[in-house]
This record gives C-alpha cells, structure tokens and sequence, in this order.
C-alpha cells in the first residue's frame, strides 16, 4: 500500500507541476486594425492609372510617383555565411501608400498624405526561424520618404541608397534592423534595368488601369553582414530589387496572386505572376519575363505555362493553407523546374496584410541542361478556408 | 512479478466482466473522463479568462510606459525622429496637447490632444474603438479637422459635420467635426471627455506651436537603457492609470494557475475513487481466479491492464467533454467581451497542445497509478480472504487508521511549510497539496467518527430505516471511503475557489472605496517623480482659488517623488490631508489614532505592505531613505495596504517633506464635494475656475472608482464560470460515485427486499444512505474548503505579491458545500433506487453472484 501512495503523490507532484508551467499567447494587433481602417476603402478618383506604357526615366523613376495610391521598392535574396555557408534569406520592403491624391499645403512639418510602411524579414534556414517585422511611418519629418536623386528610400533606419554605378545599373546599399537583428549589405547590378509587361506596364486584369507600372533589377551581386541575436555572419549571394507602382492592380474577379522570382546557375533569371481567379484557376493576364545573362528579355505569357503545387503547407498560426512548392514547366522557353520552399514557415502574419514571401531553392532543367539555382515567391490573397 | 504478458483467458475474463456490468462500466469510464474533463475545461477558461483581461488591459488608455517631457515651451519636434528607430524604443507617438475655448458655449474649455494616428495605435487603442465609420484619412490629410466622444458632441449639441469656433490665445479659429467616437468602456469614455481630438499636425497650426512638441509618449522594451537625450527634457515614467490594476492582473493570473491546479487535485481525486471502486468490487473474482492458480504477477498486471482498459477511453472522452464544457461555458464570456470590444477575434480559442497533453496524462497516468494500492491488497492477500468481504470492510478499517495517521503527518508537514516565512511560491504550492492530500486520507476516519457521534440522534429520529442506512456507511467502508474523500476535496475546492475570487473582489473593492476616495482629482496631467523639479507642481494660487469653488466641501494635496534607494526605486508620497482622510488609510498594523499627530508634526513615516514584505520589514524596524539632507533611518510605525504593482511605497506628511526636502509645492489635488451636489456641476465651476491659465486636469473619481469595478466585474465574469464549471463537475463527480456504490449493493438490496421491505421502503433507505454521505461530504468540505481559502489567501498570495487579500468567507458560500453535496447525493440515490425497487429480488440475487 504504502509504495502505491509514494507513486501517487510523485505523479500528483508532476501533474501540478506541468498545471503551473506558464503559457504565451498572442494579442491582436490594435495598430494593424487601425491601419487597415486608415487606409482600406479608399476611393481610387483623383489618383493616376496606369493605363497605357509610358516612357521610363532613370534615375528619375527610381523615385516616388505620388499621384499613384501605391509604390514599393521591394528587395528580397538569397544569401549565404563565407565561414560556414549558412544560408539566410532576406526581405526588406518599403510601401509608399497615399492617403489623398493631393497633398494640401500645411504649415505643420507633419502634415502629410503619405504613409510608408516597411516589411523585413529573415529567414534562417538552418535555424529554421523566420523573424519579420512591420513598422509604419508618416512620410513627413524625414521620418520615412523616398527620393530619385541621389537615390534613397527610407523609413527610419531601414533604408535602401543608392551607393554609385549607372541609372541603369545602379549599385545600392541596403541596411535593416532591429533590436535583434541587423543587416547591411551592399549590392552591385549584375544586370541592367529591366521592364517587366509591355515596356513597363504589367497588365493584371483584363480591366483597363488594373495594372503597374513595374521594372526589376534582376540579379544584384550582394554581399555584407547580417548579424542575428548576437552572432554576426559574413554573407554574400544574389537579390532582386522590384520596383511597382500603381493604384490598382486586382480585377474583381481576382483574389491574389503567386510571384515568382528565379535566378538560375546558368545566368538566366525568370519573373512570373500568376494572377489568380476568383472562381480558381490563373487569369489569362498572368505573364512574366525570362531575362539572359546579358539583359535580354522574352515575354511569358500565361498560355504554355504549367505551375502545378506540389504540396501544401497549413500555417498553424492563421489556418490558411498555403500552396509549398511547385513544378514550373514552359516548352517554349525550354523551362522545366522544381521550385521547393527552403523553409515552409515563411509567412508574414502580424503584418497588416499577411502573405508568405519566402526564399525557395530551383532545381530542373533550362533548354534540357541541368540548372539550379534560388529566388523567392510571394503567395498574396489567401485566406483561411473555413 | 514473474509474468509480463497476460493469459488470454484472464483478458476474456476482464472483458466480460465489463461487458456483464455495462452500468458499472460506464460509470468508470465516465467516472474517469470527469476527472480528465475537469482539468482540461478549466485550463480552457483561464486561457479565457487570461484573454479577457488582457483584451481589457489593454482598452485602458495610456499603454505608455515613459514619457519625454521639455520645458513649458515644449520641445524641438526633431527629437522625435532620433528617438524613433532607437535601440530599446518599442514604440513612440508624439503629442501635442493645449487648451482651446469654446466660444459658442460660454468659458468651456476643451482639451485638444493632437496626436498622429500612424504612430499611435499601441498608445490610443480607443480610437480605434469604433473608428471605423470615421474618415480617418480626411483627420490626418485635411487641415482644421477633429473628433470628439458621442458624449462630450451630446453635451454640446454638436452633430456630424458641424464646425466649431475656437477661440486659441486671443485668436480665432475653427474645426469641423468629422467624426463621434463612441467608447463603450466607461474609462475610455471619461478620458475622452470634453476632448478634441486632431492630428499632430493640425494641433500645431490651431495651437500656433509649429516646430514642437508638447511630449513624446513611448513604450520602452522591458530593461531597455533609456535612450539619450538633450537637456533639458526628462524621462518620466508613466504613472499609468492601469498601474493599479496591473498588479492585480500578476496576481489574478497566478490565482487562475491555482484553480487549475485545484482542478488537477479534484480531477485526480475523482479518478483515483473510480479506479480504486473497479478493483475492490472485483475482490472475490481475484480471490477466485487465486484459487484457481492465477499467480500474483499475472494478477498484478491485468488489474493494472483493466485501469488502462477503463483509463483510455475515460480519458478520450473526458477530453472531448473538457473542450466542449469549456468552450461551451467560454462562448457566454466570449459573448460578453464581444459585445464590449469591436472587432476583436476572440472566438477561435486555440486548443492548447499542453492542455490535451496533460488532460492525457492525468488521465491515463492516475487510471494506473490509483490501480496500484487496490490491486497490490487485493492480490497480496490468501485467496480466502480475498473471497470474504467481511476481511476486506475490516482490512478497510485497518487502512482508515492507517490512512489517517499519514493525513495527519501530511497536514503537520503543511503546517510546518506554512509557518516556516519566505517568498517561495512553490512553498505555497506545497502547503496546498500536503494540505490537500492530508485532509483527504483523514476523511475516512472523520466520516466513521461522524457516524458515531450521529448514531445516537439518528436511533431516537431515524427510525429503523435511518440506523440501517447510516450503519451501512462504515460497514461499506472499503467503498465509502474513498468515495466521501473524493466528493470532499471536490466540493471544497469549489468552496475554497468560491473564497478565494470573492475576497479577491472584496479587497479591490474595498481598496478602491478607500484610496480613491476623493470625487475629483486635480493634477497638471504630467507626472512629477522628482523632487525638485517644477514640472507637475499645481500653483499654489491655484490650490486656493479651486478650494473655495462652491461645492467643495474639502480638499487634500499629495505629490509622488521617485526615491533612488538601495534597494531599487520607492515612491514617496507626500500627503497634505485632513484626520477624516488619514483614518481612511487601510492600516493592517499600526493605529491611525496613535499615528496622527506624530505623522502630522512629521516625525513619522508609514511604509506599503509590499515595501514590508520585500524589505523584511516589520513594526520597529528602521527604513534608509535618501533626502537632500542625507541618508536618514525612520523607525516604521505603521504599515497600509496597496495593491499598486510597483516595489512599495512610502508614506511622509507634508511637515516632513518640507523639513527634509526643503520643499512644500503639491501636484495633485483630491476634492470631495458637498453632499447632494451634482459631481458634474462641480467640475464645470473647477474648470471655469482654472480658466485658460494653467493647464490643469480634472478628472472625476467616482467615474475612475466605477469603471475599475466594471472592469474587475467584467474579468471576474470568466472565474465565476470557472466556479460554476467546478461546480457542475462536482455535482457529477458525486453523481457517479454514489450511484456506482449504489448499483453494487443490488444484491444486498435485493436480499433486504427478499426479507419483506416494500419498494417505498427500499427505495427511502437508499436514498437516505446517499443522502448522509452527502452531508457527510458536505459537512467535511466546510472546514477543509474555509482552510483551502486560507491557504490561497494567506500562503499562496501572500507569499508572491505580498499583500493580505481582505477574506470574505461568508457563511453562503460554506453553506455551498452542503447544497451542492445533499441534494447531488439524493438524485444519484434515486436511479438505483427506482430500479431496484422495480427488479423483482430474486433477479437481482441471481445477477450478481
């Protein structure tokens, strides 16, 4: 008897012992909700389209285009640690969203129609982490703004400068960071400007002034430190800097859309967007651009491209079930490629909007020679499925 | 134990077995998935819980942790962004606050609060409260824009739309109203009042202050290094508005952890009578399948295998009916926050993996373990005896003696951790669980004393009905025992949670009625910590001038001085009041009348209870504090309650500070006004009265008083669920227990009905057996849940916040114990009752041989 009340108690005392272990939980975010109050609904009168191709001025339009609702400078790439070759992958993206087409003359410095909101995010493949983070600025007071010449965008610390070479081939200096985490790289145009569409205007419905205007600069020879927690890491490799501006870009029949971002062994790079219906199934107005070592460009079109998931990936964290990795097939353009997740987990969900944008390995073929390579693929506009 | 694996025949033989006693069977798996039930739906509701004050927490405005005050003139705007992106800077919003006057409605004077709203949602989450019909674009991007709060737009008959004249330093100005905030939390509500709310921007150009900023509000990462800024702008801590109720929210969450934990103790309680109940009742099969020459091992192991057989799906089902009940109950409190905050996702309550793990384990775990001590007597014994009931009931009896000789260490060893001082919460836990356990193995034997002293009662009223009824008790022992032991720790725990929550709330209430006890409160709105510094000093012309507005029936003054000691920061108060307010004071140790004129003359100092607590002080000891004339040692003679989260604080009269700080200059003012006249009308002559000058705030109390016992009412709606969830699984718990010992005396029953008892008789009988051991139940749960409440009060609250709870342990709530356990008792008397009064005798003696 006695023995079997000593197994009671200890049992009891490591029952109570797991019924007092604290647990964490989240609280929604009051300034997303705000946010999205602030800025969602807005009426598109009074703010420019993009209706038909313009001509392209740089270093000019490397800047803002405020009569434009919305604008991004979007970096994202793939890197690795010259001591041990771990891999990292990285997104800082800066959002010039406009409250009114108009800006009023104030006699406040914080008057402002303007709102810039950054992204950053890393991705620690071996650690298996993704950290993100979301800041939000009035484009006033120098806190955030963005200008063509010299060239520079900023939101605080997180800032992208332009750092020497050509309007077409600028070299560019990237640096984030956070309490936590820092990154600084430096970045040289492997590529020049390319335009995306039809000489910059990326069509993405069949409605008229649905659509970007939208260059890239492909392939940017990357190298700097990111130091994370406390280790720092020499890292080098390739990012893709994309450059949008818009008022609006979905049809009504649209619910998102799954970007495609890939630079290949053999020098070649390939941006498609696949504009996704309603109803299911890709819109005819998905395209995307497949670029040569030397710049040159050949149009994708919807027609003749299979990207068929291969799997799915459930976010435990807001239940939405995002597509991870895919097979992408073009005979035309002689592509045959597996595009797989380099960590599944890299969802930005305490963001205003969430969507997955992560780093993504490539292997397959390119005019039947083996190539590999990496990219990063943005899934935008899924929601959970009850 | 030689054998591991089972013969096959003795699974067949448990197997049918359980499928003969299809009630009995039932009984133990439920008896099982109650216990794991409890558990995990109480984990499920304090996550509830936790979440509804969260939520609350944060609608209190002014999430704030510091603040970047200037000079009067305000400071460059340009600090802003430097501050910003700085490392340990969480968030940061800038603010621009003035006066202006209202000049279509007579000498009102308006707050303008100009803040920008991209920055500010962590600081102001109310305003988003409702927003969304507002055009928050149009208030940042158009000049000359504002909103105001429903109520204060009412007041002034203002609509939608309308423009308002302002009259700002001697110029005119005017702003159109594009939206009404509607708060429904009465603080958020109060602190909008009478407040124009614009953007940053258009604070600037209506208040002619282009270029600066009245302060900057900002949240610091926990341990963050200030960042660094020019002279002459300060660091202030927020005095934030919630401080109060945020040590309650640490303590309020460790309590939630103590009801799981009481929950676990019930949960296991009521598994261990399950199990334990399977293996006695079982007795002459094992005795039997003995003689036949099943060795002890294989015994062992199948009676172990049986737990394990009850004990999987008991658990499987118990956690299915812990989400539902859990969730089920958490929907009415979901319900209710729902209707308080908008657009907050609080339905989807996530299924914590831990909660089903440890619901798992428990159940699985204590089938097994509370096999163990029925299953080595039942085996460890001859065959022959194993066949005899009469041994088991005596060999029962022995282990009463036994058991309440180890519950009678077990309480010793609690009191001995309890009486030994220190922080140790787990300490705290120890006492509990000793206690607890302790309790629970004397019960058997108080419920055989209790029977005893009842006998002579029940012999000249029970009738011959009663005798037999209550002499059954003691002679079932080796089933009532741990029976009524388990149905006592349950129903005390729903008494000693009952306790707990309503002292709890009785302490807040009482706290609140006594420290915030002046109507209004009159500050400058910025804080002051430091001595010395003239930030946040009412003008003494001031003072004077609101004391003498009609309605005022008496004024104290105080201000807080932050103190660097060597233990950390300690905020002095400084109080200028009348004897009437001194008294109100809630002393614990010291007399407010012995202390008066000696605090008066300033010779004195009174120290918080926490400050006590974590300093190891006590009446007599003597404090270091540092004044500008140096470290000086007071003597400690009193000692008050306060609940505040911070390390403690001081209490010096007014003579003192003057004498040791050289200084006599007061920041806040607390008004009582005149009884029958309207609080309202009070402030709005107090304004009149500060006029444009000075830039002062008036707040009403009574509002503060009010919306904090909203706020606290609203987060103890989620415990009293909790209670009720106990409550509920108590009643069950009782349910099955005795309706199980019930279905297994039908043979005995049945041999009373063979010897000539009516069905009425029968059934009045065993209605009355289930009856005293629910009031034997009842009775054992009083005291052990008054002690329960104690403890939690005492030694578990006490031990990591340092403060006393007020306990509030009214007879209701002990009287609880007794009107969940009869009447729970009585109904789970009656289904074997009815049907045994329906079985014909001779059936039931055939069916349980």
């Amino acid at each position: 008897m006695r023995r079997g009340w000593g197994i009671s108690i200890l049992a009891g005392l490591l029952v109570l012992w797991l019924g007092v272990w604290p647990r964490h939980a989240k609280t929604p975010s009051t300034q997303n909700t705000l946010m999205t109050t602030m800025l969602g609904g807005g009426e598109d009168a009074g703010f420019e389209r993009a209706l038909e191709p313009r001509p392209m001025y740089f270093p000019e339009d490397h800047g803002p285009h405020p009569r434009f609702k919305q604008e991004w400078w979007y970096m994202t790439g793939n890197l690795s640690s010259a001591d041990d070759g771990r891999r990292f992958g990285f997104e800082l993206t800066l959002f010039r969203l406009a409250l009114t087409p108009e800006a009023r003359e104030r006699t406040s410095h914080w008057g402002s129609s303007q709102v810039q909101m950054g992204h950053f995010a890393i991705t620690d493949i071996k650690g298996g982490q993704f950290h993100h983070f979301q800041r939000f600025s009035r484009m006033a007071m120098d806190l955030a703004g963005a200008v063509a010449q010299p060239f520079r965008v900023w939101l605080g610390n997180w800032s992208i400068t332009g750092d020497g070479g050509s309007p077409l081939r600028p070299s560019l200096h990237l640096a984030a960071g956070t309490d936590q985490i820092a990154l600084d790289l430096k970045m040289i145009s492997l590529k020049p400007v390319v335009l995306q569409g039809d000489a910059g205007l990326s069509r993405k419905s069949e409605e008229p002034g649905n659509a970007s205007y939208y260059y890239s600069l492909p392939r940017l020879e990357t190298s700097g430190s990111l130091t994370l927690h406390g280790q720092q890491f020499s890292v080098s490799g390739l990012s893709w800097f994309d450059r949008e501006w818009s008022t609006s870009a979905l049809g009504k029949h649209q619910e998102g859309w799954d970007w495609f971002a890939l630079q290949l062994s053999d020098g070649w790079d390939l941006m498609f967007y696949s504009m996704r219906e309603k109803k299911g199934g890709s819109s005819s107005s998905s395209a995307g651009t497949l670029i040569d070592p030397q710049g040159k460009t050949v149009a994708i079109s919807n027609q003749g491209m299979v990207l068929e998931p291969l799997g799915h990936w459930l976010s435990p964290k807001t239940g939405i079930n995002y597509p991870s990795g895919w097979r992408l097939k073009n005979v035309e353009a002689g592509l045959d490629l597996e595009v797989m997740p380099w960590l599944k987990d890299q969802e930005l969900d305490r963001t205003v909007v969430r969507y997955w944008e992560g780093a993504v390995r490539v292997r397959g073929t390119h005019d039947k020679r083996e190539v590999h390579g990496n990219g990063y693929v943005e899934l935008a506009g899924y929601r959970k499925v009850p | 134990m030689k054998t591991i694996f089972v013969a096959p025949f003795l699974i067949r033989s448990s197997f049918r077995y359980f499928l003969r006693h299809p009630w009995m069977t039932f009984l133990a798996i439920f008896g099982i998935a109650l216990g794991v039930a409890v558990v995990t739906a109480v984990d499920l509701a304090n996550q509830g819980a936790m979440r509804a004050m969260r939520l609350t927490m944060e609608s209190l405005s002014g999430q704030s942790t510091h603040r970047l005050v200037g000079p009067v003139g305000g400071m460059d705007e340009a600090v802003f962004g430097q501050l910003r992106w700085s490392q340990g800077v969480e968030h940061a919003a800038p603010v621009v606050e003035g006066s202006v006057l209202a000049v279509d409605f007579p000498n009102q004077v308006l707050k303008l609060l100009g803040v920008d709203l991209v920055a500010d949602a962590p600081f102001r989450p109310h305003l988003l409260q409702n927003a969304e019909g507002i055009d928050l674009k149009s208030l940042v991007t158009v000049p000359q824009t504002a909103i105001l709060s429903v109520e204060t737009a009412t007041r002034f008959g203002l609509k939608n739309g309308e423009r308002l004249h302002l009259l700002v330093a001697g110029k005119k100005r005017e702003v159109t109203i594009i939206g009404l905030l509607s708060a429904t939390d009465p603080l958020i509500r109060q602190g909008l009042a009478d407040t124009l709310v614009v953007d940053v921007a258009t604070a600037q150009e209506l208040l002619d202050f282009h270029g600066r900023l009245t302060r900057v509000d900002l949240i610091l990462s926990p341990g963050a290094e200030k960042p660094p800024v020019p002279e002459p702008l300060r660091w202030v801590e927020t005095e934030r508005r919630t401080q109060a109720l945020e040590g309650l929210t640490q303590s309020f969450r460790l309590n939630l952890s103590v009801l799981s934990l009481l929950a676990l103790l019930v949960g296991m309680f009521i598994i261990f009578n399950t199990i334990t109940f399977s293996v006695v009742r079982r007795r002459s099969l094992i005795g039997l399948l003995r003689a036949q020459g099943v060795t002890r091992g294989e015994l062992l192991t199948q009676l172990l295998a049986d737990g394990l057989l009850l004990g999987i799906p008991g658990t499987a089902l118990g956690l299915i009916m812990g989400v539902a009940l859990g969730k089920g109950l958490l929907i009415l409190v979901v319900q209710t926050i729902n209707d308080l905050y908008f657009g907050l996702q609080v339905t989807g309550l996530p299924l914590d993996l831990t909660v089903m793990v440890k619901g798992g384990l428990l159940g699985v775990g204590a089938s097994l373990v509370a096999a163990w001590p029925a299953a080595w007597e039942a085996v460890s014994i001859s065959p022959s005896t194993a066949l005899s009931r009469a041994a088991l009931e005596v060999s029962a009896g022995r282990g009463v003696i036994r058991a309440g000789g180890l519950g009678a260490l077990m309480l010793a060893g609690s009191g001995v951790i309890w009486i030994v001082p220190g922080h140790n919460l787990y300490a705290g836990f120890a006492v509990l669980g000793f206690f607890t356990v302790g309790a629970a193995l004397l019960t058997p034997g108080l419920m055989v004393l209790l029977v005893e002293l009842s006998k002579p009662v029940m012999r000249r009223y029970g009738g011959w009905m009663g005798w037999l009824a209550l002499g059954s008790v003691p002679r079932n022992l080796s089933r009532t025992g741990v029976a009524v032991a388990a149905l006592t720790v349950s129903v005390a725990t729903v008494v000693g949670m009952g306790i707990l929550v309503e002292s709890f709330r009785g302490t807040v209430v009482r706290w609140l009625e006594e420290t915030v006890a002046s109507d209004i409160y009159v500050s400058t709105g910025e804080t002051s910590t430091g001595a010395g510094v003239e930030v946040g000093i009412l003008d003494p012309g001031l003072i004077e001038t609101l004391a003498k507005v009609p309605g005022v029936a008496s004024v104290g003054l105080g201000r807080r001085v932050a103190l660097e000691t060597q233990g950390g920061i300690v905020n002095l108060f400084v109080l200028d009041v009348d004897w009437s307010r001194f008294s109100e004071r809630w002393f614990l140790k010291g007399d407010a009348k012995d202390l008066w004129p000696r605090f008066q003359k300033g010779e004195i100092l009174l120290v918080s209870e926490s400050l006590a607590f974590r300093r190891k002080l006590d009446l007599g000891s003597l404090l270091e504090i540092p004044t500008p004339m140096g470290i000086k040692s007071f003597p400690i003679v009193g000692i008050y309650a306060d609940f505040r989260a911070d390390t403690g604080s001081v209490t010096i009269s007014r003579a003192m500070f003057a004498h040791y700080w050289g200084e006599k200059a007061m920041a806040s003012m607390g008004i009582r006004v005149e009884e029958g006249v309207r609080i309202e009308d009070v402030m709005d002559k107090l304004k009149q009265a500060a006029g444009l000058s000075s830039s002062v705030e008036i707040q009403s109390n009574r509002g503060l008083r009010q919306a904090s016992l909203d706020i606290f009412d609203r987060t103890f709606a989620v415990t009293r669920v909790l209670r009720l969830l106990s409550v509920l699984i108590a009643f069950f718990g009782i349910w099955t227990a005795l309706m199980a010992i019930q279905l297994e005396r039908t043979r005995e029953l049945a041999v009373f009905r063979a010897l000539g008892m009516t069905h009425d008789e029968l059934f009045r009988m065993t209605l009355m057996e289930t009856g005293i051991m629910g009031i034997i139940a009842g009775l054992l749960a009083m005291p052990l849940g008054w002690f329960m409440g104690l403890i939690l009060i005492e030694v578990i609250n006490y031990r990591s916040f340092g403060w006393s709870l007020h306990r509030d342990a009214s007879l209701g709530m002990l009287a609880q114990a007794l009107v969940i356990s009869v009447p729970t008792a009585l109904v789970a008397g009656a289904f074997p009752a009815w049907r045994m009064a329906r079985t014909p005798p001779l059936e039931s003696l055939r069916e349980n041989l």
